[in-house]
């Protein structure tokens, strides 16, 4: 168990395995005598120690944002922060008669106590509240985190964070920046669900370790780790739109320090779902092979690790009958297709120092080809992106463990080469070629005084080849006033290189001519906001609320403007203001041992110029509510689950210039979204059944003159909320 | 959909209900917290089971059954294959061998009251 090292909540700064230290000590009892065998583990992690017949303890790799549980039998149970530079002396008192359950049962999501910012830890068993499918769909009972419907032909889900797009989020993996570039669109679902360990969510301009993309937050993910997972595990999933799924992961211990992992998915969407009955297909048939190799190494002072990843995704969507294999351009039925391969290598390497505890390095790379084909109707897209990327990141102290820095160097190279051709006379037709090179520099300062004060201040410069120099300040700071209460305030700029084709795919599936106005500028942003954290004891159990409150305001954008005209997509850079005011609140209960209950409600004042208006951004819900309810017994053996979100009214583009029964209401109706889910759990894993947005809520005529698709009124690009209704699934887990 | 999970639910409730739940104490080796989290867990998902918990200071495994479904030499059989005696049952050695070094004899208590004798 020892040896089953670090899962790390630093990994959202970028730091793999850095921080980690070895805490010793001894556990007392009031009079002195060693308590022998007492247990020591550290939060929410299922990793601990056992005093020996000294009351001595060693634990290695600890965070100092872990927390230590000192537990005895008969004793109170004591909850430390640990300490690095010398022995801790612990002290447990005799408890009362009755010998009370010590119960380390970490919550499935909860606020990381000690990160200087926002950040909401997002476990294996919280993911497996929803079982489908991939990493778009693994925020759904997530408040912070909202999911929403691309388009009515393509399927793409896609996130929001403070009801901005998620492409303003930087999403990395294991500290890696992994969904970006063309891939921002469709990258989640390239990560399916059944390889992620657990999920950081950062809300508000990020770390400057991991660079200047996170404008409104950071999203990390970690995948299975081969030192700690199961050695077998298998996923089936079957859903009643026909979709078939099937995950494995296996690890493969090779030597004592040597590790490997091999995580595998497959999945099909091979039925035409047809449920609103307009010709078109609700959902594309799909088809995806994923595959990813690690090896790991995990020395005393060494750590390194090195993997592929490479995946080959084909969908075909649009009239009911169009093929995987059909040719866009004659084909008789309108046609959607997007076909994309990847190949990725990956790794990192670190170092740690058993003398010198708070010294670190490490260095992270990736270097990865991506291609994609396909397009909508006649209009015809190629793309490919070609990236390589490397981030040394050293660690260490000034003078004492109360001033902290970080410093380091990246290099990113990132080569695009795009084409597009419209077929039409008036129509884009044009490629894009660039190739950015941006290396960059970055010092991070952390000042924690004590362990109720953290200040981080940041700052990199990157030399952008094509853009000029980024300067990019962020400051952070965290302020636990009172032991239940704790505040926190962010600052921070952003920037980001746009790619309007891709992240407009959804535009393709209309007749809207693309007019490309802008001169390519990078999109720049400043983000701050506040947060407040209670956790409070009401009636002996913790209530937990969290209100948080962002304000992101464009220096610039690109904008996406629907609203010049019906017929017509304005792509240009920001004439004007734009800005996002976000704010939340949420609570969470556990109102018995079994039931756990989570609501939240979100108000989004999100503002863009379009059209020469300043006015709300199009298909945003500037109200939302949202409620989670789990019930769970012991160990999992039966868990139930329910989601409820509430969508309030959201603009609409304006399309008063079509005739008349192609206009839209100025705005969509409000509605409910629920999914269930049941599992019983068995010693061998568990099965599930679960059904998604259960009250069969569908938009109603998502397309836009769907019986001519060719003429000049179709239109996909106005959705607003689910086209496929009642969705119901079910599937096993197998651990070994 | 909502109706049929209610009945099912409810179908489920009565028909335990009928079944005669009966209580039994297993005097078990168990001696540290992860030794308790192991055998409930394990016993929690065995056939018939209603509910577990072992009491680490008299190392007794309280487990309620439903009498049909299982019954206690089933369950004494059980808990030897986790790697503890049960009752006077012994453990299973392959499955004791299994067990993490401080669920092992001599890892925890004993130790500590012949310590606390010595000192004493």
């Amino acid at each position: 168990m020892k040896y089953l090292l670090f899962i790390s909540i630093y990994a959202i700064s970028g730091l793999w395995a850095y921080g980690q230290q070895t805490v010793t000590g001894k556990v007392q009892s009031l009079n002195k005598e060693y308590l022998i065998g007492s247990t020591v583990q550290i939060l929410g992690k299922e990793r601990g120690a056992v005093t020996d017949l000294n009351g001595s303890f060693e634990l290695a790799d600890v965070l100092a944002s872990d927390k230590l549980v000192f537990s005895y039998i008969g004793f109170d149970t004591d909850t430390l922060s640990p300490i690095f530079d010398q022995p801790m002396l612990v002290i447990l008192v005799d408890g009362d008669e009755s010998l009370e359950e010590v119960t380390v049962r970490g919550r499935t999501e909860s606020v990381v106590e000690e990160a200087p910012f926002l950040n909401i830890l997002i476990t294996e068993a919280e993911l497996q509240k929803a079982a489908c499918c991939n990493l778009s769909e693994s925020f759904e009972t997530n408040a912070s985190v909202d999911v929403s419907y691309a388009d009515a032909v393509t399927g793409t889900k896609m996130i929001q964070m403070m009801g901005l797009d998620g492409r303003y989020v930087l999403i990395s993996r294991e500290g890696i920046p992994n969904i970006r570039g063309l891939n921002s669109r469709l990258g989640l679902t390239f990560v399916p669900g059944t390889w992620i360990q657990s999920i950081d969510v950062g809300k508000g301009a990020g770390s400057v370790i991991n660079g200047y993309e996170s404008m409104t937050g950071q999203i990390n993910v970690e995948l299975m780790k081969p030192e700690i997972m199961d050695k077998w595990y298998l996923n089936t999933y079957l859903n009643s739109f026909g979709r078939l799924e099937l995950n494995a992961n296996h690890a493969i211990p090779i030597a004592e320090k040597w590790s490997s992992a091999v995580l595998f998915h497959v999945s099909q969407q091979g039925t035409e779902i047809d449920q609103n009955e307009d010709g078109f297909m609700d959902i594309p048939k799909t088809r995806q092979l994923n595959f990813l190799n690690r090896y790991k190494y995990t020395g005393e002072r060494l750590m390194a690790q090195i993997g592929v990843n490479v995946f080959a995704s084909e969908s075909a969507g649009g009239q009911l009958g169009f093929g995987f294999r059909d040719d866009l351009s004659t084909s008789a039925e309108y046609g959607y297709e997007l076909d994309t391969r990847k190949a990725e290598l990956f790794g990192k390497i670190g170092m740690i120092y058993p003398n010198k505890p708070t010294q670190s390095w490490g260095f992270q790379y990736s270097l990865s080809y991506q291609d994609f084909s396909g397009g909508a109707g006649r209009r015809l897209y190629e793309g490919t992106e070609r990236t390589a990327y490397g981030n040394f990141i050293y660690q260490n102290i000034i003078g004492s463990s109360f001033h902290q820095y970080k410093t380091g160097a990246s290099f990113l190279y990132d080569a695009f080469d795009e084409s597009f051709d419209s077929n039409s006379p008036n129509g884009l037709d044009s490629t894009f070629i660039r190739a950015e090179k941006v290396p960059g520099v970055f010092f991070e300062y952390n000042f924690i005084p004590n362990e109720n004060i953290t200040v981080v201040a940041g700052a990199r410069t990157d030399f952008h080849n094509l853009f000029g120099t980024y300067f990019t300040p962020r400051l952070h700071a965290r302020w636990a006033f009172h032991p239940n209460w704790t505040i926190r305030g962010s600052v921070g700029k952003g920037y980001r290189t746009p790619n309007a084709l891709m992240e407009n795919s959804m535009v393709w599936v209309s007749s809207r001519e693309i007019q490309f106005l802008a001169d390519l500028q990078p999109e720049i942003s400043w983000n701050t906001g506040l947060s407040l954290v209670a956790n409070l004891t009401i009636k002996e159990k913790p209530l937990s609320i969290v209100a948080d409150y962002f304000y992101t305001s464009f220096v610039n954008q690109l904008v996406y403007d629907q609203d010049v005209s019906s017929d017509q997509l304005v792509i240009n850079n920001l004439e004007g203001e734009s800005f996002a005011k976000s704010f939340q609140i949420e609570a969470s209960y556990p109102f018995s041992e079994k039931v756990d209950v989570k609501a939240a409600y979100k108000r989004y004042d999100n503002l863009m110029t379009t059209n020469g208006i300043l006015q709300q951004v199009p298909y945003q819900s500037q109200d939302r509510f949202f409620l989670n309810a789990a019930y769970a017994t012991k160990f999992d053996k039966w868990k139930a689950d329910m989601t409820v979100n509430w969508f309030g009214p959201m603009r609409l583009p304006n399309t008063s210039d079509s005739p008349m029964e192609f206009q839209l209401n100025p705005e969509s109706p409000d509605f409910f979204m629920v999914n269930v889910q049941i599992s019983r759990g068995f010693r061998w894993g568990s099965i599930y059944l679960g059904g998604e947005n259960i009250l069969n809520f569908k938009q109603s005529n998502p397309i836009v003159d769907p019986e001519n698709p060719f003429g000049s009124n179709f239109d996909a690009s106005m959705t607003w909320g689910p086209i496929a209704g009642r969705m119901i699934y079910t599937g096993f887990r197998l651990k070994i | 959909m909502k109706k049929l999970l209610l009945s099912l639910f409810v179908f489920t409730l009565g028909f335990a209900a009928q079944a005669q739940v009966k209580n039994i104490g297993i005097q078990t080796s168990a001696i540290c917290e992860m030794c308790k989290e192991r055998l409930e867990k394990d016993l929690t998902f065995e056939k018939g089971v209603k509910s577990v918990n072992l009491d680490l200071e008299t190392k007794v495994l309280n487990i309620a059954y439903i009498n049909g479904k299982t019954n206690p030499d089933v369950l004494r059989k059980r808990v030897t294959m986790v790697g503890y005696n049960a009752d006077s049952l012994k453990r299973n050695p392959a499955a004791y061998e299994k067990l993490d070094p401080c669920c092992k004899d001599g890892a925890h208590i004993d130790d500590k009251t012949d310590q606390i004798k010595n000192r004493l």
